[in-house]
């Protein structure tokens, strides 16, 4: 039986322009991906060997969020994220390289944990394909936007993911109005899915995942993904 | 998902990234029953509790039931959409389908596309195609699986190269995939074996002029092979002369050359690249749309796909194809 009714929510991301990005060609550095042990043919899997460590292409120390595919937050915003109450995430050590070479410390990973289950089937998201050996999976593009929650499965937390859309981070409105209010520059705020929406094309060439267990810390993949055979 | 009657619980149905089963009270007992599908996504048996088979469905391309065995109360059939009895049609969110006509009940809600004519019929299920495609939502014909993709997009070195579309009429030509080296579709064929990649980006420019639009694939027309003309030539090809030289333009950008490797992709390789005109290629890496070429790529890899999940072959062209059809203005200096 649905219970919870819907609730205003943002998707949170980067701005994804140029300089304010990360550099790719070092981060790859800390990448190992390996193929699927019993030959799948499809999507190798990578994992991220050691600490995040970012290299930016600017200087501007008042970027306090970097983005790349995980995010770095600086330690004085968790301080005023923690203040307020918010919940959903973790955070673990981080490197930030600026591109003068100054490295700080003053920054953390930050990894949303806040869940909001697997897309609905009425959205029209279609497990393509799977694969046994490795937990790969391939997802088929949204046809409906307003179908995506079910808010039933929602932990009520305010930054919160939806499988298999993880590289997409939600946040409830009271975060949002704090981010909007704060005097952070460097993040991206859209009602509901309408950054997603506006790219929809982009959702139609695969969303390849591995298990649960490479996005989440293993005690939530567990808890999260067996239920649903994704940890 | 609870279904209610009268204010009680009738049947209940669980869900994972499909339906799952569904859990209902037959004459005071509740019954569980397991949802079978083929690769379509329609229902083709109910399994009890103790794996044994109790239901059998079979459908003829529309939807319509052309043998059916067992006689569990189930309402999700063909495509595990909704199907009302008592109508004898099926619940398409938008709009309600008629199987005995393939017909929508209403009209389309959306205006259609015009390189698609069949998108521009008012009432017609799938674009009349509906062993191949589907339309959940009532709004838009959508493909069915990534496999459907792979019989027109051209894959990249590994995987076997089919494409449905060659033969088709050169009059119906919307737009053409430019091969180096063929003539003919034959040859164009016989090349395809050795694993390139093309785009068709220019063309579908064309196709709406001012108005590069992306298209979902399959493209909704045919796709011919012309002689070898525009930038899809190899890099040794490029023109060097003149006062605006031919640089070497690669698809899958340079910035991304090791999270590419790590995935088995040689962004190097002819078929990832094209030669553009020296002031096109500063436009592409300059910014078109608010965002540039390399950053497009990055969105698509660090949130989409994921930069520990490689996408498959056939998705990875997907997205070349769609970004260059992006980037067209930029690729031609428009």
């Amino acid at each position: 039986m649905k219970n919870m009714k819907p609730i205003p929510f943002f998707q949170f991301e980067g701005r994804y322009s140029g300089d304010l990005l990360v550099d790719s060609a070092k981060q790859q550095n800390q990448w190992r991906y390996e193929s699927c042990p019993i030959g799948g043919n499809h999507g190798r899997r990578g994992y991220r060997v050691g600490e995040l460590h970012y290299y930016l292409k600017h200087n501007r120390r008042n970027e306090h969020i970097i983005w790349g595919g995980d995010i770095a937050i600086h330690a004085s915003v968790l301080e005023n994220f923690a203040s307020e109450g918010f919940t959903g995430f973790r955070t673990k050590p981080a490197k930030i390289t600026f591109l003068d070479g100054e490295t700080s410390d003053e920054y953390r990973e930050f990894i949303v944990t806040g869940w909001a289950g697997a897309v609905q089937p009425e959205s029209g998201m279609r497990l393509l394909d799977s694969c046994a050996g490795c937990l790969w999976k391939n997802y088929g593009p949204i046809h409906d936007f307003t179908q995506v929650l079910d808010w039933d499965q929602w932990t009520g937390e305010d930054f919160f993911i939806v499988w298999p859309l993880i590289g997409h981070k939600l946040c409830t409105e009271r975060v949002a109005t704090w981010l909007e209010n704060s005097g952070i520059r460097s993040f991206s705020l859209g009602r509901g899915f309408e950054l997603l929406e506006k790219k929809r094309d982009s959702l139609n060439y695969g969303i390849p995942r591995g298990p649960l267990s490479a996005y989440l810390p293993e005690d939530l993949a567990i808890k999260y993904g067996r239920p649903l055979g994704l940890e | 998902m609870d279904e209610i009657v009268g204010g009680v619980v009738k049947r209940a149905y669980t869900y994972g990234l499909q339906r799952i089963s569904e859990n209902q009270n037959l004459s005071g007992a509740w019954t569980p029953s397991f949802y079978g599908y083929d690769g379509a996504g329609s229902v083709r048996y109910l399994t009890s509790a103790t794996e044994a088979v109790t239901d059998t469905y079979g459908y003829d391309a529309f939807g319509n039931e052309v043998n059916h065995t067992g006689t569990t109360p189930n309402n999700y059939l063909y495509r595990g959409e909704q199907w009302d009895k008592d109508l004898g049609l099926y619940y398409l969110r938008a709009r309600y389908m008629n199987p005995l006509t393939g017909r929508f009940l209403s009209r389309d809600p959306e205006d259609g596309d015009p390189a698609g004519p069949a998108s521009l019929h008012k009432y017609l299920y799938a674009d009349g195609e509906p062993v191949d495609l589907a339309d959940p939502s009532g709004r838009a014909t959508a493909t069915r699986s990534a496999s459907e993709y792979a019989s027109l997009v051209l894959s990249i070195s590994v995987a076997p190269v089919v494409i449905n579309a060659v033969g088709a009429t050169a009059s119906a030509l919307l737009c053409a995939y430019i091969w180096e080296g063929s003539t003919t579709d034959a040859q164009a064929q016989a090349n395809l074996t050795n694993g390139y990649v093309v785009t068709a980006a220019p063309c579908l420019s064309r196709a709406v002029p001012g108005k590069p639009t992306v298209y979902p694939l399959p493209f909704p027309f045919p796709i011919v092979f012309p002689a070898p003309r525009g930038p899809f030539r190899s890099r040794n090809a490029c023109d060097k002369s003149g006062e605006d030289p031919e640089k070497w333009h690669h698809i899958v950008p340079r910035a991304e050359r090791t999270w590419a490797e790590g995935c088995g992709i040689n962004i190097d390789q002819p078929g990832l690249g094209m030669c553009i005109k020296g002031s096109c290629h500063r436009r592409i890496h300059g910014g078109s749309n608010g965002t540039n070429w390399n950053d497009a790529w990055k969105d698509q890899i660090d949130n989409v796909w994921g930069r520990g999940s490689c996408p498959s072959d056939q998705d990875l062209v997907g997205f070349a194809q769609s970004i260059a059809v992006r980037f067209a203005e930029d690729i031609l200096c428009q």
